[in-house]
Formats: C-alpha cells, structure tokens, sequence
C-alpha cells in the first residue's frame, strides 16, 4: 500500500476515533495498534509497546508531575491574593488600574504556575468580585482575567514548553528562557492597551472613590513585603535553572519545595490540601503520560511506514520560500487550536513541523516559543477556548458565556501582533537564552 | 447487608454486574491512592540531590533514576484510576452535542478499539517482562536496578485500565445504573 493511501486511512480513521468519543491517548494508541498489526504483524505490536517503554525511562518526562504539583500546591496557597492587594495598591490612581493589577498578577503568577487553568480559577476568585464592585465594565474585567491567564504558557515554568521540549527534543532550559522577554513584551502590550483605553473611556474603570490607593506611602511601603513570598518561589525555580544550579527537571523539585515552604508560611499546607494536591497531580499527570504513550506509538507507527519523511519532503518542497512554509504552521496551529487542546495539537504536530523548520534553517526553540504564542491565542479563542469555560466557572451569576467571549477580542488582536513580532525579530526570544551557560 | 462477594441466589443478573463495576471502581480508587504520595518521594529526593551535589558536592547514584522508575511506574499504572475519574481529554466538537441513544451506540463502537489497545499492552507487555525476567536485564547504569518490574507494570497497567474501560462502558450504556454525577467528567486543570 502506498504511504498516501496509508497517510489518508490513518488521518480519517484516528479523526473518526475521535468524534465517536474515544479519549485522544486511546484514539491515538487504539490507531498505533490497528496500523502497526495491519501493516507489519504482529512485530508492529511490538513496536506499539516499545515505544511507550521507552517513554518511561525519560528524565525530562519527571518535570510534568513536579510542575504540576507545584502549581496544585500554590493554587490554595493564598499567594495571588497577597500579589493582586499590594499591586492594586500601588496601581490605584492609573486608569484601569485594578484590570492592570490583574495583568501584574497573572504574570507573577505565571513565573510560579505552569498550568493553564490553576490561574484563570485563583485570579477570576480574587480579582473579579472586586472589580465589579469598583463598577469596571464587564467587558474590561473578563478579558483581562482571560488573558492574563494565558501567560502562564510563554512564561516558564510553563508545561507547555516541557511537553514541547520533550517531543521536539529541544532543551527545557532554552525554551523557559526563550520565554521570557515574549511573555514580559506580551503583558506590557495588554497593560498599555488596558491604560489607554481607560484613559480615553474613564466610563470603563471608574476610579476609586476611596480604598487601597490612599493609603499612605508608609503603608504602601510596608506591603511590599508580602512580595517577598512570591518573588523567592520565582527564585527558586528560575534562579537555580538559571545559575545552573539544577537541571530543569531538578528545578521542578526545588519549585515544589519552594512552593511548600510558602504555602506553610501562609498557614495554608494542611492535610486536606496537600491530599488534594496530591491527588490533582495524580490524575493531571496520568493523562499527560498517556498522550505520550498512545501518540507515541502512533508517532511511531507512522514514521516507519515512511509517513513523516513524507510529510516533511511534501513541506519543504512547497513554493512558499522558509517564512511561507512557517507561516503555513501558524495557520495550521491557529486553525487547529480551535478545535483541539494544546496537548493534542503539540503532539500531532511537533514530530513533522520541528524537522522541516531546523531542516529549513530555523531554530527549534524559536519554533517553540511560536507555539506557545499560538496556543495563548487557542486559550481564549471562541469556540472552544478553555479560559472562558474556566472563567465562568467562578463568576457570578449573571456573567455569560458570550459576555466572556466578547470580551476578547482586543487581546487576541494583541496576541496575533505579538506573533507577527516574534516571526519577524526571533530575536525577541532568543536573546536571553543566548546569554545563558551551557 | 451481605458480605461482600457472597452472591445472593436470588439476585438478578444486573445487580451481580453492579457489584463487579463497583469493585472495580474501588480497585482503581485505591490503586490511585496509593500511587498519590509517589510525588512526594520524587519531590523529596530531588531536593535532597540538589543540596547534597550544591552543598556537599557529593551525587547520588540512585536519585536520577529512581524518580524515574517511580514515577514511570506509578503514572501508567494510574491509568485507570484516571479513566475512573473521565480525565483522559477527549474532543467534544461532536460527541457532546448528540443524544444519549447516539452515544450508547457510539460507545459500543469505540470499545473494540479500546480494548485492543490496552490487550496489546497486557499481552505484549506482558511476553516483554517475562523475557527481561528470564534474561535478569538491568539497566547497565552505575545504580544497576533490574529492568523487569518497570516493564512488568505495563501489562498490569492494561489490566486495570481495560477493567476500568469494561466498567465504564457498562455504566455508560445503562447497562449498570450509574450511582453517581461524577460519571459527568471532572473538570481537568490543563
């Protein structure tokens, strides 16, 4: 059989799997078997289980579950409400300041989480209520929450990039550095959009009447110290990666030993909650490992039958010239990442896309920080984007689905600039980590 | 009011396929929560890697791979445990929108292949860590450990996966009532 054919039969089968229902690792390990024994035999089913055994012996894979973990301990640490009140204060008497306390706060939070949802739910608890208060328009209040929570993809510690890192076999190290100058560069572009537009439509963010911003400079001076909490868990993860003092898989254990030093602080690491962090990392991890396992094998079954070499000569045989063959990626990601997780996307595409790009002269790791960009753009787009759904899960009664999808649309419009930056100066994200020992 | 196991003469057919989904739900369950505390242990002896090579200059020959081996193991063997809990992300674009005669039937459809996937990790899994058994194979490192019982939990892993699977489509099809609203799937935190 022709690898066209095969390549045809395995897409419309493996999206048939899907749409009946079948969870995507299983989809993906169920097409792996189906293919391995149809075209090799039973040798094919060999092959299947073999390469998840070989997953299993990875170091970089450990990374998943200490993030993860991380991030579940943090979540009930009480630490973003310290961030948001002292930022809030000290943001008071800048228009919209309460929509750009949030931006601060979600990047803070970014460089501690690197799980996607953790962030929307804890800064949607804390921060949302209290601008509805102030009298901030819905639209302002919902889309600075869902944006902001999409940082926690381009700043590291982000799973995003250890999941990216691991298929593409780039270096974790690389990437969260390469991440960045973007995700700063993208939270300054939000900040800047949230003044100006509240500078020119004060009706958006009314100013406070009375409240955090009047408080004295001494008092102002004094909450800074609840930043210390925060600024050493970032230290923890960032500043022994970036000294080289642990690997980024090591740099993941110090981040759960920081985060559980400041939860305890807090008073917040009791029993019902390590239990629960326990038991989230648990099922999180799982199905990550799995995804792995079953596209994986499919992965696997498919480059043998010669499917990806096709696939990667169709590509750098296209008339587009390098940047057009890049920007054919960005269009298949965005499109994709309509429909489909992050995880899914990544793990279907990052096997065919990352050679073409490195055979094409171009940086694995720039590729990288691009996917993530995109994915940023999926988080919050309509229909399916998981920050609204995780938005409204915590809002009041009264605030719908299409409130918080209407209320997107100047960010992405923000995202698809910065995406367009990042293609043109690659610099942008491969400065800091060219600054960094190898 | 019985003991558990002690099937009732006069018990339907139903209620004896109620009682097995249930045991395996509680096998999953605990299978979980046993695996849980594996994280602590990785995370608890990374940290103690990390100070003793910084601080004390001395490395551990066991620490690398032993979170690994943990790790690897624990995570596929909760295979099921996740399965339990709906948390393997599927894709909503049309399953979620059709009715529930459409998705039984679906179900059906999607079992074979399920089962054929976690068959293969039990019967081929399983003929690979009889092999590396027999062989004694370690993992040639300075540590040394047997390979064996990593590849072992392989095929255990797709026996309680493929239990979870039977009992969750038996649940799903109404086959066995469903006792509970968390058959609606959790909501993940990726």
């Amino acid at each position: 059989m022709s690898i066209e054919l095969t390549s045809v039969l395995m897409a419309v089968s493996f999206v048939g799997l899907l749409l009946i229902g079948l969870p995507l690792a299983f989809a993906a390990g169920a097409i792996g078997v189906v293919f391995g024994f149809f075209l090799y035999g039973p040798p094919g089913l060999i092959l299947v289980v073999t390469r998840v055994f070989t997953l299993l012996g990875n170091n970089v894979l450990i990374s998943v579950p200490l993030f993860v973990f991380m991030a579940c301990l943090l979540e009930r640490s009480g630490i973003a409400e310290d961030i948001f009140k002292v930022v809030s204060a000290w943001a008071g008497k800048v228009p919209g300041g309460l929509a750009v306390a949030v931006i601060i706060t979600s990047t803070l939070m970014a460089a501690m989480v690197g799980v996607l949802g953790a962030e929307v739910v804890t800064i949607g608890i804390v921060a949302l209520p209290a601008m509805l208060a102030r009298g901030y328009s819905k639209q302002l209040a919902l889309g600075c929450i869902c944006a902001g929570g999409g940082l926690a993809t381009l700043i590291p510690p982000s799973v995003v990039f250890i999941m990216y890192g691991l298929t593409a076999g780039v270096s974790i190290g690389q990437l969260y550095m390469a991440g960045i100058v973007p995700g700063l560069m993208l939270a300054a572009m939000y900040i800047t959009y949230i003044i100006v537009v509240c500078k020119f439509k004060p009706e958006l963010a009314p100013a406070s009447a009375t409240s955090e911003s009047d408080l004295p400079l001494g008092d102002k001076i004094r909450l800074l110290g609840k930043l210390a909490l925060p600024a050493f868990v970032v230290f923890m993860v960032l500043g022994s990666l970036y000294l080289g003092w642990a690997t980024p898989t090591e740099a993941g254990g110090v981040g759960v030993a920081g985060a559980a030093i400041a939860a305890a602080i807090r008073r917040r690491l009791t029993w019902g909650a390590v239990r629960h962090a326990i038991t989230e990392t648990t099922k999180t991890t799982t199905m990550l490992y799995w995804l792995f396992f079953g596209s994986s094998a499919l992965i696997g079954v498919y480059t043998l039958a010669g499917g990806t070499t096709m696939i990667q000569d169709v590509l750098t045989a296209l008339p587009l010239g390098p940047l057009g063959v890049i920007m054919l990626m960005q269009l298949v990601w965005i499109v994709l990442g309509c429909f489909i997780d992050w995880i899914g996307i990544l793990l279907l595409t990052a096997p065919i896309f990352v050679p073409v790009a490195v055979k094409l002269g171009f940086d694995p790791v720039w590729l990288g920080v691009l996917f993530c960009m995109n994915m940023q753009i999926s988080y919050i787009s309509p229909p399916f984007g998981p920050a609204a759904f995780y938005l409204k899960g915590v809002a009041p009664a009264g605030i719908t689905l299409s409130d918080i999808f209407s209320s997107i649309w100047p960010y992405l419009g923000l995202q698809i600039v910065a995406l367009g930056l990042l293609i043109a100066f690659p610099q942008i994200a491969l400065w800091l980590p060219s600054t960094m020992d190898r | 009011m019985t003991a558990p196991g002690s099937a009732e003469p006069s018990r339907s057919a139903k209620s004896g396929l109620t009682a097995l989904c249930d045991r395996i739900d509680a096998l999953n369950e605990g299978v979980g929560w046993l695996l849980g505390p594996v994280i602590v242990f990785v995370s608890l002896s990374i940290m103690y890697e990390v100070v003793s090579r910084g601080g004390f200059n001395v490395a551990t020959v066991w620490v690398n791979e032993g979170t690994v081996y943990a790790s690897a193991a624990a995570y596929l063997l909760a295979g099921g445990y996740a399965a339990l809990h709906r948390r393997h992300v599927r894709i909503d674009a049309l399953f979620g929108y059709l009715s529930e005669r459409a998705k039984k039937r679906l179900d059906l459809i999607a079992l074979p292949f399920l089962i054929g996937y976690a068959l293969t990790l039990v019967v081929i899994g399983g003929q690979m860590a009889f092999t590396s058994f027999l062989q004694g194979e370690t993992t040639g490192t300075p540590w040394n450990p047997p390979i064996w019982p990593l590849k072992a939990c392989i095929p255990l892993a797709g026996v309680l996966l493929l239990l979870q699977i039977l009992a969750n489509t038996l649940r799903d099809i109404g086959v066995v009532e469903t006792r509970r609203a968390e058959a609606v799937a959790e909501q993940g935190a990726l």
